[in-house]
């Protein structure tokens, strides 16, 4: 920490003028034009990407806990054989609700927390593109979940899995509202996606910094970019068969029932050409929190970023070529099955060079600093090589008839979802908390809770590779005591416990440094991205001067004389809207004012998507209202109307 | 201990009910002394003032406003819950034996002494989407498709329609299937247990749209030639009496 | 099997070892197997004393008793040791990347500045030699896999044919024969003969189930609408678990069959007698029992044949007595757990379709003797 702290650039202006300075007057303008209005109204009507981001880090990690004392309930009805805790009625709707809980409701949207928390600040631009999309994204997302815990209260909840496999989940064997709702929670969270998707895309492409050519964009900011594209192209899959088996249950139409022509392995394959896809959806924007806390903490520049960049493309387009792995039990041609045995196994090429780059970088350290945010990049490394081989075991059709569907797959999942995605996103979280709340969190908890959920994990999950290899199918409520399985399952259990003990460390953490941390400062871990030439938290507009950018590291490289962008209008939102491979200054973009209509889509589409499950008028009622919000939606606003005028020659 | 869907929605409902409501009682603030906290969406909630609380007028029918308001949220919310949790529950065990009557022969109605009143038989799935469920596979099981096929009729009468011969409540058609009628249709008596005999009831009524809709399924997976069970719109019988009743 | 080491054995098997368990006699066994292994002692009368000790490896993946089951096992065992070592070497790398990391080179106050293209060159060597690694040691696993899937698809021999449905929740088995007389039906429990390669037909009647046999080879689902088959074989006489490996519903946890592999005579003696039809009462008691059966609404859906009762919505219950398990692998087949399971079949089983029927303990007792004499 001795290399000099970069400064912000407007302080240096601040520094040269006196005090009634014009720089004062922009800031406070700036202030005026970007704040939120006061008041609930207000709140309910941001549009700002730090706020929205940071509802959606809350909300999804409510639903981890939700999600992570569902588990626990399970593993207490595990812990011995022959338990009665649970009848298996609750046990099937507890495990599919924590499987959709931690899939739809906490990983993918957290993952999206983060890329419309973050991605402006590092891309250096006021906003994030299409800000009430972003802020419609959030409310579906919210009410998806609401929907499904409210309805589990009511004993609505679904009981047919996280992956509803027709034609259990058809309308003869799951009788009621159960799986209805779980078909609405997958159309709320698909919206949700696909609208936050787009945003990122165009925020990427469109919004950075100038000097910011692609080839200088950070890995972090990749990788979300790779994590859009991926949900555009995978979500469509799941819309559909979503939308048929809702259908199906709703209006009797027959797509999944093979007595009239329908196919109930139809419902696998829509499914799992999201749901593969759907996995690195989750793990990619972690390896972009990697190479960031990577590069960062060694105090170097990324080692290999071409072929970082290169494996996060990659694993994209192979990611979509696996799903039929998952159905290898289904009696597919063999011919088949061994083009997707290869394809599983090649897709570890790409994550073993990231591994390679990674350690590269680490080994050729100017000074490595193993903060807690590197401890869980070292823990992520540990874990998901693990994860990553025992995947590489069920890529094997013989191997995978064994093991698929029994405690090993959970054991697997678990080791590269918890591994692979967690653990980088709690480095991550202690790393950008205090960007986002201007406080560091406690070193010493930090390190605690490292070391806690790093036993707990693996005393919960490798066990689980040893019961699945002894025949314990999953999914099952119960088992007998001559099974042997008892002991294992037992210490599964207390490594739950653990793992709980952990989050809550981290949690507590967490609510500590809200009030006694210590100030972040700017740039606490004197890192490289563009979101510490900021001030912690970051004022709503997040640059009073949009910074521009030499290299890939550019606080690191940023040179004495490094110019910044002026001529942006402070009295309305505008934002720098930059040309896609080279970022070079393209024109001016107003963005829409803070607006309650984001809100009140949200509602018109849930009016719709939540009377659906009961009556099928529910749809054009919800298409009415919405067709009326969007009217309001698009409705012209007099600072557009203004920059026509402008433009005008 | 041992914790069912019940056990959890009843405590759920309990803190639903109970709890966020007390808190937000007015407590005096330490600074103020005044007792109300400041105006936001949850104070239409609160409960009315205690009597001596300074306040009138105005206040106290915008309270009483607040308490109606209440009153109609909470009831919804009741009744949502208790609608949500009838067609919901899962009843694996059977009815206790003390209502396994009408599925045992009776001989004859005369008895000595003073006559017992019958013992009130109600269809405990009404509105039970399991046990209609339960139906529609006894129906498929026990080859009333045979002569019903799938409620269009054929050997014996459609079960889609708005005709009922004998009757179209719960007890009528339980009778039918449990006593047989002429013309074909066999008795089930002590073939099927009472509670089978009556998921096969709320089934075979909800052929007719006599059933609720959210509660029953929009089909089977078989080959079906009828429209969705569950869309059906409720065929109110025109032959209530039997007029055919040998 | 070729390729295991003894240390592996003791980390990923159950705690006794099978040859152990062999050389002990029968009544050994069952005081050292104690209150709880119920399930084995279930197993014990007609046992011998080797199938009875498959018990202990049972429904693992890592004790193969069939051709195809030790393939998959080779194959793992190949697939465990290479993992293992590329585990070992990353995690060495990682150990020692931190230690250099930590000692650091270079000036750590200009993180900025490009580093010696020297050292720069000799990572990214190391970088790409690993990556060519990867692949290689990939592409050879690739190879093992194709080699694996084709050697465990085929098996020499004329099969026996057996079709399999899977139902909630349980299994019906019905071994097929080109003189219809000669098929026979039964229930969660397939016998077969050993070293014969069994042709199983997979068909489902509501939803999917899979049907595993980890003994003998990995899983096939049954899915309704789309009947696919699998082979499979016994090495070795042995009493072989299995279990339904996808999630039906509610009891999808209590629906297991047994694979039961005898030698060839003891298979066609069994045969023979599943072909006849269920033995008439004997005794009063058990004549007074087929009258409560056929009394009871069992008949609609239960068949014995030979009697009246011919429903073929639940399992077989002609040769009830000589099967080992009641109610798919839940519960052993004797006297007090048939009662109990007729009585209260909701609390053993939730959610099954078996609906209790009250019964008065005279009728119980009598329709038990009935049943018991099912053999």
């Amino acid at each position: 920490m001795s290399r000099p702290k970069p400064k912000p650039k407007p302080e240096k202006v601040e520094r040269d003028e006196p005090s009634t300075d014009p720089y004062e007057a922009e800031v406070r303008q700036l202030e005026e034009t970007w704040k939120r209005p006061p008041g609930f109204i207000g709140w309910l009507s941001e549009v700002n990407h730090v706020a929205i981001g940071r509802r959606y880090l809350v909300t999804a990690f409510v639903f981890f806990a939700l999600g992570g004392l569902l588990a626990l309930l399970m593993r207490i009805q595990l812990s011995r054989p022959e338990n009665d805790f649970l009848d298996p009625d609750l046990y099937n709707v507890i495990f599919t609700m924590h499987g959709s809980t931690m899939m739809f409701l906490f990983a993918v949207p957290i993952m999206e927390g983060m890329s419309i928390a973050l991605v402006p600040l590092m891309i250096g631009t006021r906003n994030a593109a299409f800000p009430r999309l972003n802020a419609y994204s959030y409310w579906v997302y919210l009410i998806g979940g609401l929907l499904v815990y409210v309805c589990f209260l009511f004993n609505m909840a679904p009981d047919a899995g996280w992956f509803s496999y027709v034609p259990l989940s058809g309308p003869e064997f799951s009788p009621g509202k159960r799986v209805d709702v779980w078909a609405q929670l997958i159309t709320f969270t698909e919206i949700s996606a696909l609208a936050a998707a787009v945003g990122t895309i165009t925020t990427v492409f469109k919004q950075r910094a100038p000097g910011m050519s692609l080839n200088r964009m950070p890995l972090f900011v990749w990788s979300m970019l790779v994590k859009a594209f991926m949900v555009v192209f995978a979500m469509p899959a799941i819309v559909v068969a979503s939308s048929l088996l809702a259908m199906d249950r709703l209006i009797a139409t027959h797509f999944f029932n093979p007595s009239e022509g329908g196919d109930s392995l139809l419902w696998q394959h829509l499914f799992w050409f999201f749901g593969h896809p759907e996995v690195y959806i989750i793990f990619l924007p972690a390896t972009g929190m990697v190479s960031t806390l990577v590069t960062a903490f060694s105090r170097r520049r990324t080692f290999g970023y071409l072929a970082l960049v290169l494996a996060l493309v990659a694993t994209g387009f192979i990611g979509f070529g696996l799903w039929v792995h998952h159905m290898f039990a289904a009696g597919l041609p063999q011919l088949g099955q061994s083009f997707f045995t290869a394809a599983s196994i090649m897709i570890a090429v790409p994550s073993g060079v990231q591994i390679f780059c990674w350690l590269a970088t680490i080994w050729s350290a100017r000074k490595l600093r193993l903060a807690t945010p590197m401890l869980f990049v070292l823990g992520f490394i540990f874990i998901f090589v693990l994860g990553g081989l025992t995947g590489v075991m069920l890529a094997s059709v013989p191997i995978d008839l064994q093991v698929h569907d029994t405690f090993f797959v959970v054991a697997h999942f678990h080791y590269v979802l918890i591994g692979g995605a967690v653990f980088p996103l709690l480095g991550a979280l202690y790393y950008w908390i205090p960007k986002l709340t201007g406080r560091m969190m406690s070193e010493r908890v930090g390190k605690l809770s490292f070391w806690v959920l790093f036993a707990g994990f693996n005393l919960t999950f490798f066990p689980m590779h040893q019961l699945g290899l002894r025949g314990m199918p999953r999914r099952v409520y119960t088992y007998k005591a001559e099974m042997g399985w008892g002991d294992l399952n037992l210490l599964a259990t207390l490594g739950g416990v653990l793992l709980t003990v952990g989050v809550l460390l981290f949690v507590g953490n967490f609510l500590w440094s809200r009030r006694r941390g210590l100030p972040a400062g700017d740039n606490p871990w004197d890192a490289d991205g563009l979101e510490w030439a900021t001030t912690s938290p970051p004022p709503p507009y997040n640059f009073a001067w949009l910074p521009t950018v030499q290299g890939r590291h550019p606080l690191w490289e940023q040179t004495p004389d490094q110019p910044v962008v002026v001529g942006l209008r402070s009295d309305r939102r505008e934002v720098l809207v930059t040309r896609t491979l080279d970022a070079e200054p393209d024109h001016r973009e107003v963005q829409p004012r803070p607006t309650l209509v984001p809100l009140w889509l949200a509602l018109a589409t849930a009016v719709g998507f939540v009377g659906v499950i009961f009556t099928p008028w529910a749809i054009p009622a919800g298409l009415i209202l919405a067709g009326a919000v969007l009217v309001g939606w698009f409705w012209p606003q007099v600072d557009q109307d203004e920059t026509l005028l402008e433009e005008q020659p | 201990m041992r914790l069912d869907q019940r056990t959890i929605i009843g405590g759920v409902s309990e803190v639903f009910l109970r709890s966020p409501l007390r808190a937000l009682t007015p407590v005096p603030s330490p600074v103020t002394g005044r007792g109300a906290p400041p105006p936001n969406l949850f104070s239409l909630l609160r409960f009315p003032p205690s009597p001596g609380d300074g306040r009138g007028g105005q206040g106290v029918r915008a309270q009483r406003c607040g308490s109606y308001f209440r009153d109609t949220l909470l009831g919804l919310c009741a009744a949502l819950l208790l609608a949500g949790c009838e067609r919901e529950e899962r009843q694996f065990r059977e009815l206790p034996a003390a209502t396994a009557r009408a599925n045992s022969e009776v001989l004859s109605n005369l008895q000595p002494g003073p006559r017992i009143p019958e013992p009130e038989v109600k269809d405990p799935y009404v509105g039970n989407a399991q046990g209609i469920s339960e139906g529609q596979r006894l129906f498929q099981w026990m080859n009333c498709v045979g002569c019903h096929a799938n409620g269009g009729g054929g050997m014996g009468p459609p079960l889609m329609d708005d005709k009922w011969i004998y009757g179209s409540d719960p007890e009528n058609v339980f009778a039918t299937v449990v006593e047989g009628r002429p013309n074909g249709m066999p008795s089930y008596r002590g073939k099927l247990t009472e509670n089978q005999v009556w998921q096969l009831v709320s089934y075979v009524r909800s052929m007719s749209g006599m059933a609720s809709g959210a509660a029953t399924p929009s089909r089977a997976d078989s080959l079906r030639t009828t429209g969705p069970s569950n869309l059906q719109t409720a065929k109110p019988p025109k032959t209530q009496q039997a007029e055919h009743l040998p | 099997m070729k390729g295991r080491f003894p240390i592996s054995r003791l980390w990923w098997r159950p705690a006794m070892n099978r040859r152990a368990i062999e050389r002990r006699s029968p009544g050994e066994l069952e005081s050292r197997l104690g209150r709880r292994h119920s399930l084995a002692r279930a197993f014990m009368p007609g046992q011998s004393a080797p199938a009875l000790a498959v018990a202990f490896g049972w429904q693992s993946v890592l004790d193969s008793a069939g051709p195809q089951a030790a393939r998959i096992e080779d194959l793992w065992w190949v697939y465990f040791w290479v993992c293992a070592a590329v585990f070992v070497l990353v995690f060495l790398a990682l150990v020692m990347a931190v230690f250099r990391g930590r000692r650091g080179k270079g000036d750590p106050t200009d993180p900025g500045a490009p580093h010696p293209p020297a050292s720069e060159r000799r990572l990214t060597r190391t970088v790409a030699g690993a990556t060519a690694a990867t692949a290689v040691i990939l592409i050879g696993l690739l190879v093992a896999t194709v080699a694996a899937s084709r050697a465990t698809s085929s098996l020499p021999g004329d099969p026996l044919t057996i079709e399999l449905t899977g139902q909630q929740w349980w299994w019906q088995v019905r071994y097929e024969d080109p003189t219809p007389s000669r098929m026979v039906t039964t229930a969660n429990e397939i016998h077969i003969p050993v070293g014969r390669p069994v042709r199983v037909k997979t068909r489902s009647t509501d939803v999917i189930h899979s049907f595993w046999v980890p003994n003998l080879h990995g899983k096939r689902d049954l899915i309704p609408g789309r009947p696919s088959e699998i082979l499979i074989q016994a090495d070795r006489p042995g009493v072989f678990r299995g279990q339904c490996a996808e999630f039906c519903g509610y009891q999808h946890a209590n629906m297991a069959l047994l694979v039961v592999a005898e030698p060839p005579e003891t298979f066609a003696a069994w045969y023979e007698a599943q072909l006849q039809p269920a033995r008439p009462p004997s005794d009063a008691l058990q004549q007074r029992g087929k009258v409560v059966f056929e009394a009871l609404p069992c008949p609609l859906c239960h068949t014995i044949a030979g009697t009246q009762a011919s429903g073929k919505t639940a399992p077989d219950l002609t040769h009830l007595a000589s099967r080992r398990m009641l109610a798919a692998g839940t519960l052993p087949n004797t006297r007090g757990h048939l009662g109990g399971w007729i009585l209260d079949p909701q609390t053993i089983k939730p959610g099954n379709k078996m609906p209790a029927v009250s019964l008065g303990s005279d009728d119980l007792r009598a329709l038990l003797a009935y049943l018991e004499s099912l053999r």
